[in-house]
């Protein structure tokens, strides 16, 4: 396929239907031969090559030549391409100032695009008064200059030669208008046609990041390419992870912190409704688009939102935004916007296939190592461990029999070990049971740690806490943890859970500093709280150098619940 | 001097029941008459051994060791089973429960009363504390509030495993629903397959297939 744009046909078949008008085929009067050559190169030289102020320029240049005019002006309204203004003229800077002092006046240009019809105006009085000889009254003739079917400027001329323009002046005039409009509408098909390559290359440029399995952040880099791509000040990403789960900011880039990555779209911001209700791509005026308490925080320019399909679902958005007062989208960049998305989501579909074939491996890997740890391991140790205690039962007291029970409580205490590893290792640890959510939190913070903390069951933790008292044994082990995290400088610490007698048990002990001020003692009373609930209490002891902190609750021995 | 306390051992890792075997060889009044590493040996030495406590593992290669002991326990119901487990607790005491069993005892050394509990449910004692058996018998009788896993059991599964929690040997079970013992021993296979009891925590211990690499 050619990347040179199709020809501007509306401008050319207006353009070829002047053209006919001036040279017999209208009621007008003949234009001859002399003045038509000129027009045909003039026109001609628009559609291709040079650059578009200076196609225009030369237009203009040729209706002032060709029309026998003093003065000639293009004004193309602002934010039709990039706005372009001509002038041509030999006049005096004097007589300047008068002739187009007297165009203001006349709001020649307004009325040209308003009215969208040619105006001649015979012995309009220029304005200041020009200086003693120049001509006091001009002669202007003015056309619309259209392009699909909207005025986007006007193109005018003005002379103080005694006779008027004439009928055939204004058809003259008219086919350059056109031919003006023709030059533009290329200009702006090429400038699309350039704008499509640039997001078509980015496009593939994009999947291949995606794909060199080097990014880490895929939703990032395609943020980062979206804003320069559609010249934006602000993009988010969000997706949704199922059901009726809220909308995470997958990313964020621009200057803007009302959403940050990993944050959650709030339920009740406008731009939340707008982005699940998005299953076209959407164009949005500017507008505050919060809601609630953040009300007339979240007022953005404009916006364009491409909804994110997987399998013809919109699992999220593409969000982007100028600040207010930012240029309006065009309905080209919303359309490049969403063919763009679309050929990421494929490759970020394949991202997330790779991603899940290598857990999954990852997760046969673990399981393969639990079986390993609880089929070899654990086994042998235990068979190891029973043949040191048959060789200490017989042997009097001392310092053999003292050694070798050291060794039994250290094998003890590998397999406990183990038996925590393979709990952690195992795929479908149902989530919900007290154990897993412990795991799962001694996991989250053991990277503060130099190594993970050790974390030890004992007696049958998921069969007593049930209901509040589970949820407050998962907050006591965050709560500590945290606190030794956060206020105890502490390099190793140890969990240790005890459900035994009529007693639930939580045991943290770090080698930490302590706790050093007042205010980090204010969150130890939480925890007090949390065991007082429950009629049971909390300790914090710091004095030998470790800190030990004992969180205990009694349960209904009898298994009463 | 009375007779010393008969034990089989059943557990498919053969140098755990060597280590048990002479641990508890070394132990007054206890004797090892047996050992077996499945299912199917167990039930073909069992008879023959007439042991006084079973001592078996909840996974074995060809079944699980809560259906064996329950198919001990319903032809020779005066027979005291220990499960022994390498398993948390949580995991033990429900194993301990849906097997009728006495006991368990879990796979450590120092901390492992392996000779006093033998010796204990020799005796008849039990060695499960009451209110934990209560509370997991409770879970698995409970439809609403229980295990969640338990909502995809039919009516009949509901039934056995109530009578289960209840502490009915597959016998009782049969005589009480009036159907066959051996039905009785589908219904409670399909019950722990959907209990699926071990995948808790030990899913991916329990997977038979081979892995692939």
């Amino acid at each position: 396929m050619s990347s040179s744009p199709p020809p501007a046909e509306t401008a050319q078949d207006e353009f070829d239907e002047a053209l006919q008008t001036i040279t017999g085929g209208g009621s007008g009067s003949r234009v001859d031969g002399d003045r038509l050559l000129p027009l045909l190169r003039a026109a001609l030289g628009s559609g291709r090559g040079a650059d578009l102020p200076s196609v225009l320029h030369r237009l203009l240049e040729t209706a002032v030549d060709l029309l026998g005019a003093d003065y000639g002006a293009l004004h193309i309204s602002g934010d039709f391409v990039a706005g372009s203004t001509s002038v041509s003229t030999d006049l005096p800077p004097d007589d300047l100032d008068a002739v187009e002092g007297a165009l203001r006046s006349a709001r020649l240009h307004d009325r040209l695009v308003d009215e969208s019809v040619p105006i001649r105006i015979d012995d309009l009085l220029t304005e200041p008064a020009p200086r003693a000889g120049a001509a006091s009254r001009l002669h202007v003739l003015g056309v619309p200059v259209r392009v699909g079917g909207t005025t986007v400027g006007s193109l005018c001329l003005a002379r103080s030669a005694p006779a008027p323009f004439s009928a055939s002046d204004g058809q003259l005039l008219r086919a350059l208008g056109t031919a003006a409009a023709a030059a533009l509408d290329h200009a702006r098909l090429r400038a699309e046609a350039d704008r499509h390559q640039e997001w078509a290359e980015a496009a593939v440029g994009t999947a291949a990041a995606l794909l060199s399995g080097e990014a880490e952040k895929p939703y990032s880099i395609l943020a980062a390419r979206v804003r320069v791509l559609a010249a934006a000040d602000l993009v988010w990403i969000v997706r949704s992870h199922g059901g009726s789960r809220p909308l995470e900011v997958v990313a964020a880039v621009g200057l803007d912190h009302r959403l940050t990555e990993g944050m959650e779209l709030p339920r009740d911001w406008q731009l939340t409704q707008l982005v699940l209700g998005a299953g076209q791509p959407q164009l949005i005026a500017s507008g505050d688009l919060g809601g609630g308490r953040e009300r007339g925080q979240v007022a953005v320019g404009p916006l364009m939102i491409v909804p994110l399909l997987e399998e013809n679902r919109a699992v999220g958005a593409v969000i982007v935004g100028r600040d207010s007062g930012g240029a309006p989208f065009s309905p080209f960049d919303l359309s490049r916007l969403a063919e763009f998305t679309e050929h990421a989501t494929v490759a970020l579909q394949l991202v997330d296939a790779r991603a899940d074939q290598q857990r999954a491996l990852l997760l046969k890997e673990r399981a393969r190592i639990a079986r390993d740890l609880h089929d070899t391991v654990i086994q042998q140790l235990f068979a190891a461990g029973l043949e040191l205690r048959s060789i200490a039962a017989p042997l009097p007291p001392g310092p053999v029999v003292d050694r070798l029970n050291h060794s039994i409580a250290l094998i003890d205490a590998g397999m406990a070990q183990i038996r925590s590893g393979v709990l952690a290792l195992s795929p479908d640890a149902a989530s919900d049971s007290v154990r897993s959510r412990i795991l799962e939190i001694v996991r989250e913070l053991s990277g503060q740690f130099i190594r993970p903390p050790q974390l030890t069951f004992d007696g049958p933790l998921d069969l007593v806490a049930r209901g509040g008292l589970a949820e407050d044994v998962v907050a006591v082990v965050r709560e500590s943890l945290t606190n030794v995290v956060r206020h105890a400088a502490a390099t190793e610490a140890a969990v240790a859970i005890t459900v035994r007698d009529g007693w639930l048990g939580i045991v943290v002990q770090d080698n930490g500093v302590g706790l050093q001020h007042a205010y980090q003692r204010s969150g130890l009373s939480n925890l007090a709280e949390r065991a007082a609930a429950h009629g049971g209490s909390f300790a914090i002891d710091s004095s030998t150098g470790r800190t030990l902190a004992t969180w205990s609750v009694p349960y209904d021995a009898a298994g009463r619940e | 001097m009375a007779p010393a306390t008969r034990v089989f051992l059943v557990d498919d890792h053969e140098m755990v029941r060597r280590g048990i075997a002479n641990f508890l060889e070394a132990a007054e009044g206890l004797e090892v008459v047996g050992e077996a590493g499945t299912i199917a040996e167990a039930q073909s030495l069992i008879d023959a051994a007439t042991p006084d406590v079973v001592l078996l593992d909840v996974r074995l290669p060809d079944g699980t060791g809560i259906d064996l002991c329950r198919e001990l326990r319903a032809n020779a119901p005066g027979l005291p089973c220990i499960i022994l487990t390498a398993f948390n607790d949580d995991e033990a005491i429900l194993a301990a429960v849906l097997a009728g069993a006495a006991g368990y005892i879990r796979k450590d050394v120092a901390g492992s009363s392996l000779i006093d509990g033998i010796r204990a449910v020799a005796a008849g004692g039990s060695l499960l504390d009451a209110g934990f058996a209560r509370r997991a018998a409770d879970r698995l009788r409970d439809s609403r509030n229980g295990d969640p896993r338990l909502a995809g059991l039919s009516v009949r599964e509901r039934q056995v495993l109530t009578l289960i929690a209840d502490g009915l040997t597959n016998r009782q079970i049969a005589a009480e629903l009036s159907i066959a013992e051996n039905t009785v021993k589908n219904y409670v296979s399909n019950v722990l397959a959907k209990l699926d009891l071990a995948s808790r925590t030990q899913a991916a211990i329990l997977q038979r297939q081979p892995m692939e690499h």
